[in-house]
């Protein structure tokens, strides 16, 4: 069955354009939520999820070892989503929970037998468990606290989520679209 | 996606078929992994200096801390 989701992707106007005459680019490293991929804000924890999109681009707008923003313009970018059911992994349901545990125990499992233990968070093992091929994943959704301008202004450290977003790891297989629905301009 | 026993199935062949000893170096050299060298009650330490900084805070000596290190 194929799953068909509609989600929004926030950044500068310039980028914005390239990724509307191109495709989308991977954000890649160690600190990606789900992993290396395209991410969007999805329907879930929250249902206006360009306006997340939104908050997100202005924030990371603003370089705060220079303290200057990076660009003046931003832009939303509307995209629908498709992937097979068993390429997408749910970390907002039970069974996806369920399979990112399976997937913990037995790499522990493994790791501890040479009596090694290693740290490493959702995000990295998910990295290897698809370009190992481990698991079949294409796209993973997920609950998450994210930090918008008010948050880092008032250093606000919430423990509840408050957004939910997926990461889109062969965008050129599973984005069947993409538009700029919003542009606008941010102010200090 | 779903636990099922195919999916099961190809997460343990995969675990069966590699080395720990392969994994955890594709682990740390491939996908940033970091190796716990010391432990502390319920905290973690990736390096000595992890484990030093907040031991020392408390501590007459460095040399007493990296004793304790040592002995870890």
């Amino acid at each position: 069955m194929v799953i068909s989701i509609e989600g929004h992707h926030g950044t500068s106007f310039a980028s914005a354009k390239l990724i509307q005459g191109d495709d989308y680019k991977l954000s890649k490293g160690d600190d990606e939520w789900l992993g290396d991929g395209v991410y969007f804000f999805v329907e879930g924890i929250k249902s206006n999820t360009a306006d997340l999109a939104e908050k997100w681009a202005i924030v990371q707008a603003w370089n705060n070892k220079s303290k200057t923003l990076q660009y003046q313009q931003f832009a939303i970018l509307k995209s629908v989503i498709e992937v097979e059911e068993e390429n997408f992994l749910d970390l907002t349901t039970e069974n996806g929970v369920e399979v990112l545990e399976y997937l913990v125990d037995k790499y522990i499992d493994k790791i501890k037998s040479i009596g090694k233990k290693l740290d490493f968070h959702d995000g990295m093992l998910l990295n290897l468990a698809r370009r190992e091929n481990v698991i079949p994943i294409e796209i993973v959704k997920g609950n998450f606290y994210i930090k918008f301008t008010k948050e880092r202004i008032h250093r606000i450290n919430l423990r509840t989520n408050n957004c939910t977003i997926c990461t889109v790891c062969n965008p050129e297989k599973n984005i069947v679209s993409k538009e700029i629905i919003n542009i606008g301009d941010i102010a200090i | 996606m779903k636990l099922t026993n195919e999916l099961k199935n190809r997460i343990d062949t995969y675990f069966d078929n590699i080395s720990a000893e392969e994994l955890f170096e594709i682990s740390v050299k491939k996908y940033n992994f970091s190796e716990i060298m010391f432990e502390l009650q319920n905290e973690s330490f990736k390096t000595v200096v992890d484990f030093v900084r907040p031991v020392a805070r408390t501590s007459d000596s460095y040399r007493e801390v990296f004793d304790l290190a040592l002995a870890a």
